[in-house]
């Protein structure tokens, strides 16, 4: 079964947020998706400027995973570690995922930039990742 | 540096090799002097550039830095490849950092700008790994650099028969398995035979070289002649006698000889051999399409013995030997023609080997070379030989790193050290490289994904146990994830540099870190578990000096503000402003503290007279208690052995605060520790506790310590042993104030010293324990009991001097049995003086009188202060504390009732309602026994009785009754006899209920005390009050002026009580006005003989006057004056001693026809009720009209005659009758009450006093 791992990773480089789907019960603590995740923040800083749109596309590759990103205005990178190559159903995730994520940006009492920790967000990402990705 | 150059490199791998054959006694001879062997003496000899010479056909090749490698026949024994690489890895280790660059931190893009140029060469080692690498790594299957190209054989002339074993040692048709196994062509190769000559033998060596020479060829023999004794065997090489050493003629022989000849020999035959075999090339690659490796076809294929080696071998062998002599050309086109014949399915690593080679030669010629090594790097990984793959990656990886290709050599380094097999050190090293070179990534470096390169280097290197590289790793690749909340990736790096961090001995960061680790405490418990046994696994083995005591732990946690402390003087209770409160009473009555009392504009001066914070004084043997709070942060169990108070002792000497000695206990506290301690060798005791907190549990522990001499202890925080494991403290962070008095301070951060965990020991003082003994549980309100305060001296040294008490119910006790050793104190914020001595061990009791003052449940605090009889000059005094409880219930109510008596001008009545409240059972019943007034003037008289109580039972209240009794007060005679001088003297009246019984005595102790006490109490509550008023009062004029548009009325409503107030304080008539009687009433009570006195004190009887507010008084109605709850009752505050009555006839029988008018005469008796004071009078009569209304006009009215205004004084006690005349003109009822009464009572204020009492007269015809 192949694993997709979303993070929204913050401007200071800090994540706002992850999950892996499917949603594992027993979760097999792997620290090599961070800093996969994390280093191709690089090519994404690249990426971002050579285009308008905020889905990027695939744009890094380590071993078998792929790495796409999408890009908010604010900034903020939204990261999916996937193995099988699928961008339309990855793209119209990240567009939803973006839906929710401005609407997490409306609550007065979210802090720009922090993590997000509002249940009702995570439990909707995970409506939209079974949704896509299974 | 060499090492840089590839080319060096390679070289150093494509080296002609020597092989050396010996006998083993030449071996031992060598091995005996100086621990070396003859191939070691020999390669000294080759450091040196050496020309060669060859001719091969037509070509001449000169080469003018030849090299040889001097092997041993264990050479071909299969090496093990793992014990090469490990060779390699260790040979780096000591070129190995701590850092990359110290002190560097990469947190962003632009830092890595920095970086590269403060740190050009991050990994200095790495070269000399690749050229090790490279240089030893051979694989004997493809290649034939190692292949010999001469051998030389050595006896020694020791052995028996050496030209025989020369002989047998090596046989060209018969060479050793290895020559067979990799197709080596032994007939060419040329041998030179050696005898080794020790100096010491005795067999003759020139003989024996004759012999050789006949056997071998005199070209081909040599005699080589040692020196034992000497290292090197005397063939150590030197530079400047090199031509003198008889090596040096052998091995120039070889090189100048020798090898050529096998060279242009080696190189024709092969070629030869070539030609012969190129036909039938290709149907041999057909035949052996299925076959397996290339060398087994071949011998099994070929016909004749002699000719064994393949086409395929000697293209290989002649292009080896054509880069042997460097000509890369010839070697090149034979490569060519090699990588034809094998196929990349078929044969990947011959395939590989060959493009390898052909890459090498376009290289050495600067030509294109990177699509071989491609192509050979590929098909190595096909036939899995990962190291050969490495080898070609590393090559390749300096080509794409000269063109500044650095994406290009971090993929491909990448890639290689994710190969399976690899050697995790190979692999370590590569990640590194990968990491770094994404460093220099244009056009922006590619810094997180290097990071995360470097953080695999890490793991790698760990893998292969190379601890600094490790830490190296992880510590640079923290920079870029601290704080960023990666959380796995944090758990990672800060449990692997904790790791790492103890191994190099860096005890404090691995502490830091493993804080990091356990600070989110995010981690499952069965992590937790696996980091804290690592943790105490890492910490006993690797913990530093001080055998396994790591210093600062990461737990457990302490609450710092919970920290208290408890000297030895009291035990901690809750209450503790109360005991403060009294502490501080005793300061200022010992005079400790001089506080100047600051006013008006001192005050903006008042830091500077801000007490310095002290450090408190602890007695020398006594116990310190430190209460602490900690906490197990994490989710599993922990255990803590030994926990103790850590401290450090600074002998008091005030002369020599340098040389003062210092001691602390911050060291494993094991069982000699323990003997120390116990022995007293210390200057401090600890008392080590063991405690087990389960997960994120809180508990509060309470430790001690003993300070054994005099000095300066301070408290440092908790020493503990960690799960039986490790020995380390947790400090204790105290909070500190921020300074902010001097500019200096504010400008700058400074902290004040937090003293409160700091001790000044002092020499040893006497220790008082109070106790109550025989106190009363419980009480009736007013009842009186016996009770004891035992004060025992727990010193066995000294004695006790100067004992006071304070007591948080000073109303509640009387010290003393009776009037001659009683201790009274005349104000209540005054401690009491006990005279007692208490010689060391002495035990005292002080006996008691305790009263139940008001109703509840008390709770009584007794300090008690006491000074050392031999002095001390750090602690003037100490304190003890006590306390017991008890409770007051509900006795019996007293409400009392005064009123002016109609009869006489200087007679009052008094009521009183004595009611026993308890309603229902379980109440007591209570006897009055007897009643008692006390005055300064006044006595009483029973008005309900005449002498005696008519019925007992009207003095006997059972629950829910009650009785009425009432008296009259009047003017005590023998005061009135007396002067007024001899104000002092009281009077006491007492009336007894039962006439047989013996009375008590109210002016004798504790009974007159008590009164005494809770008058004084009153007092003290009417200050109170009467600051709180004016409190209140100076707060409203400001609220006036916030809100100006308060009516005028209002303000002036306002002003007038203030005038009111300042009465109050100058008014002589307030204080002191003699107007008032305490009354004592006695109970007993049947239940256990009780007896109890209810005091009423104060009870006022003035004359009101209601025509003025500020001097009415509620007359007439019960007032409780007994008061269970301890409160006062308020008086007016205005009193006016004066007392009046108008007398006449009441019914005037006139005939208006004999006369118009009626004239009554009229008399005023006017009365100072005061015994102290005069009082300044003016009365004059009103008339009836004036100030009434009009509808009152229409009755018929008097007048008034003669005499209408008196101005008049009276005396203290005077009654003086003043004559008025009233005028009728009709018959009628008339109220004579118009006159008015103008009392001076102080220079500007006067009262007018209007009467408001009816008097009728009837006039009648």
């Amino acid at each position: 079964m192949s694993i997709y791992t979303f993070l929204i990773i913050g401007k200071n480089d800090n994540p706002l947020y992850e999950i892996e789907f499917p949603v594992n019960t027993q979760k097999k603590e792997t620290y090599a998706h961070q800093y996969i995740a994390h280093g191709s923040l690089d090519i994404v800083e690249e990426y971002v400027w050579k285009t308008n749109n905020m889905y990027l596309k695939i744009i890094d590759k380590f071993n078998k995973n792929h790495i796409s990103s999408f890009v908010t205005a604010g900034h903020i990178k939204f990261m999916l570690l996937h193995e099988k190559k699928d961008e339309d159903a990855i793209k119209n995730f990240f567009v939803d995922v973006h839906d929710l994520y401005l609407k997490i940006l409306l609550n007065p009492f979210y802090e720009y930039n922090k993590p997000i920790t509002s249940t009702a967000f995570d439990a909707r990402v995970r409506k939209i990742g079974t949704k896509y990705f299974s | 540096m060499l090492f840089k150059d590839l080319k060096y490199s390679i070289n150093s791998w494509i080296t002609p090799s020597v092989l050396i054959i010996s006998s083993p006694s030449v071996g031992k001879i060598f091995q005996k002097s100086g621990n070396t062997s003859l191939e070691q003496v020999f390669a000294q000899y080759i450091l040196e550039k050496k020309k060669v010479n060859v001719k091969v056909h037509d070509q001449t090749y000169e080469m003018n830095d030849f090299k040889v490698n001097f092997i041993s026949p264990q050479y071909f024994d299969q090496q093990t490849q793992s014990q090469i690489l490990k060779d390699t890895a260790s040979s780096i280790d000591s070129l190995a950092t701590d850092e990359y660059y110290p002190n560097f931190k990469l947190r962003s893009k632009q830092d890595v700008q920095y970086f590269n140029k403060i740190c050009s060469e991050p990994t200095p080692w790495f070269e000399k790994y690749r050229y090790q690498f490279i240089k030893s790594l051979h694989n004997l299957d493809l290649e034939t650099f190692t292949h010999p190209i001469a051998i030389i054989l050595a006896t020694s002339s020791e052995d028996s028969n050496p030209i025989g074993l020369l002989v047998k040692m090596f046989d060209s048709a018969k060479p050793p398995p290895i020559f067979q196994q990799l197709g080596i062509e032994a007939a060419n190769i040329p041998k030179i035979y050696m005898l080794v000559h020790p100096d010491n033998s005795h067999a003759e060596s020139e003989k024996r070289l004759g012999e050789m020479k006949q056997t071998f060829g005199s070209s081909q023999s040599y005699l080589l002649r040692v020196n034992t004794k000497e290292d090197h065997c005397g063939l150590g090489y030197d530079h400047s006698t090199a031509h003198l050493n008889p090596l040096a003629p052998i091995i120039n022989d070889i090189l100048s000889k020798h090898i050529p000849v096998y060279f242009e020999k080696a190189i024709g035959e092969l070629n030869e051999n070539i030609a012969t075999n190129k036909k039938s090339f290709f149907s041999k690659v057909k035949a052996f399409r299925f076959g397996g490796k290339k060398t087994n076809e071949s011998e099994s294929d070929s016909n004749s013995p002699n000719n064994s080696s393949t086409v395929e071998q000697s293209l290989r062998k002649v292009g080896d030997l054509y880069f042997l002599l460097q000509d890369y050309e010839n070697a090149l086109s034979n490569y060519k023609t090699l990588a034809k014949e094998f196929n990349s399915d078929k044969s990947p690593n011959f395939y590989a080997s060959a493009n390898e080679m052909i890459g090498l030669c376009n290289y050495m010629m600067n030509k294109e070379s990177e699509s071989y090594f491609e192509i050979a790097y590929n098909n190595y990984i096909k036939g899995s030989l990962v190291h050969c793959a490495a080898r070609v990656a590393m090559i390749h990886g300096y080509i794409m790193k000269k063109k500044s290709n650095f994406k290009g050599v971090s993929d491909l380094f990448k890639q290689t050290a994710e190969i399976r097999d690899i050697d995790p050190f190979c692999s370590a090293i590569l990640w590194e490289q990968a990491g770094f070179s994404l460093l220099h990534t244009t056009p922006s470096p590619l810094f997180r994904k290097a990071t995360m390169r470097i953080v695999m280097a890490g793991d790698k290197y760990s893998e292969a146990a190379k601890r600094k590289h490790a830490l190296r790793c992880y510590s640079f690749s923290y920079s870029v994830y601290e704080g960023r909340d990666w959380n796995l990736i944090d758990d990672h790096l800060h449990l692997s540099l904790v790791r790492y961090s103890f191994f190099q001995g860096n005890t404090s960061d691995a502490i830091l870190f493993v804080n990091k680790l356990l600070e989110k405490n995010c981690q499952t418990f069965q992590k937790q578990n696996s980091i804290i046994r690592e943790f105490l696994y890492i910490s006993k083995n690797y913990g530093t000096n001080k055998e396994n005591y790591i210093g600062e732990l990461p737990i457990p946690s302490i609450h710092n503000e919970s920290i208290s402390v408890h000297l030895n003087d009291y035990s901690p209770d809750g209450s503790q402003s109360v005991w403060q409160e009294m502490e501080e009473a005793f300061k200022k009555e010992a005079q400790v503290i001089s506080k100047p009392l600051l006013q008006g504009f001192d005050l903006w001066k008042r830091d500077l007279y801000f007490e310095t914070e002290k450090e408190r004084t602890a007695v020398v043997e006594e116990q310190i208690t430190v209460e602490v709070e900690i906490k197990n942060p994490l989710q599993i169990p922990l255990q803590f052995n030994r926990v103790h108070l850590v401290a450090t002792y600074k002998e008091n000497d005030a002369s020599n605060t340098d040389g003062a000695i210092e001691e602390s206990n911050m060291s494993p506290l094991d069982d000699e520790n323990m003997k120390r301690m116990m022995d007293g060798s210390t200057p401090f005791k600890v008392e080590p506790l063991d405690i087990l907190l389960l997960p994120t549990e809180v508990k509060k522990i309470t430790f001690s310590i003993q300070p054994m001499r005099p000095g300066l202890l301070q408290v440092k925080g908790l020493g503990l042993c960690m799960c039986g494991a490790v020995w380390g403290k947790r400090e204790f962070k105290l909070k500190q104030k921020r300074l902010n008095k001097t500019r200096q301070q504010r400008e700058s951060v400074v902290y004040e010293q937090n003293l409160s965990l700091t001790f000044r020991v002092t020499s040893p003082m006497p220790r008082l324990e109070a106790q109550f003994l025989e106190f009363p549980d419980a009480l009736y309100h007013g009842e009186l009991r016996q009770a004891k305060l035992q004060l025992k001296n727990c010193s066995n040294k000294m004695g006790l001097k100067n004992v006071r008490v304070r007591l948080s119910h000073p109303t509640s006790v009387c010290f003393g049995s009776n009037s001659n050793d009683a201790s009274v104190v005349k104000s209540l914020d005054k401690s009491v003086y006990l005279d007692v001595s208490l010689p060391p061990n002495a035990t005292v009791t002080v006996p008691c009188w305790v009263r139940g003052m008001s109703v509840g449940r008390h709770t009584l605090r007794c300090l008690v202060y006491y000074e050392s009889e031999a002095g001390n000059t750090d602690l003037k005094y100490r304190l003890a504390r006590c306390q017991t409880q008890f409770d007051v219930r509900p006795s019996i109510r007293i409400s009392s009732l005064s009123q002016q008596s109609c009869s006489g001008l200087n007679s009052y009545l008094l009521g009183v309602e004595v009611d026993n409240p308890i309603i229902g059972g379980g109440g007591d019943s209570f006897n009055l026994k007897q009643i008692s007034s006390i005055s300064n003037f006044w006595k009483i008289e029973p008005l309900s009785y005449n002498a005696d109580v008519p019925n007992p039972s009207i003095v006997s209240l059972n629950p829910g009754q009650f009785t009425n009794l009432f008296f009259r007060i009047e003017p005590s005679e023998k005061n009135i006899l007396k002067d007024n001088q001899n104000q002092k003297d009281i009077s006491i009246t007492n009336i007894s209920f039962y006439k047989n019984e013996p009375m008590y005595d109210s002016s004798s102790f504790p009974i007159y005390n008590f009164l005494e006490y809770e008058k004084l109490n009153h007092e003290l509550q009417q200050q109170q009050q009467q600051q709180q008023n004016q409190q209140s009062n100076n707060q409203q004029p400001q609220q006036q002026q916030q809100q100006p548009q308060i009516s005028h009325q209002q303000s002036q409503q306002q002003l007038l009580l203030n005038n009111y107030n300042n009465l109050n304080d100058n008014n002589p008539l307030i204080d002191n006005h003699p107007n008032q009687i305490d009354l004592l009433i006695y109970w007993e009570c049947n239940n256990n003989n009780r007896m109890g006195v209810l005091n009423s004190p104060n009870i006022s009887f003035l004359p009101t006057h209601y025509s003025d507010s500020s001097l009415s008084m509620p007359w007439g109605s019960w007032k409780n004056t007994t008061s269970p709850s301890g409160k006062t009752i308020a008086y007016p505050s205005l009193k006016l001693p004066l007392r009046y009555k108008i007398k006449s006839q009441h019914s005037i029988k006139h005939n208006f026809e004999n006369d118009r008018f009626c004239t009554v005469p009229l008399k005023l008796s006017l009365s100072n009720c005061s015994f102290v004071h005069p009082l300044q009078l003016s009365i004059e009569t009103l008339l009836p009209h004036e100030n009434i209304d009009q509808t009152t006009h229409s009755t018929s009215q008097y007048f008034w005659t003669g005499a209408t205004k008196y101005n008049i004084e009276l005396k203290p006690q005077e009654i003086t009758d003043l004559q008025l005349h009233c005028c009728f003109t009709k018959f009628g009822v008339y109220n004579i009450n118009r006159f008015k009464i103008n009392v001076k009572l102080s220079n500007e204020i006067h009262k007018e006093i209007y009467s408001t009492i009816q008097h009728l007269i009837n006039i009648e015809p």
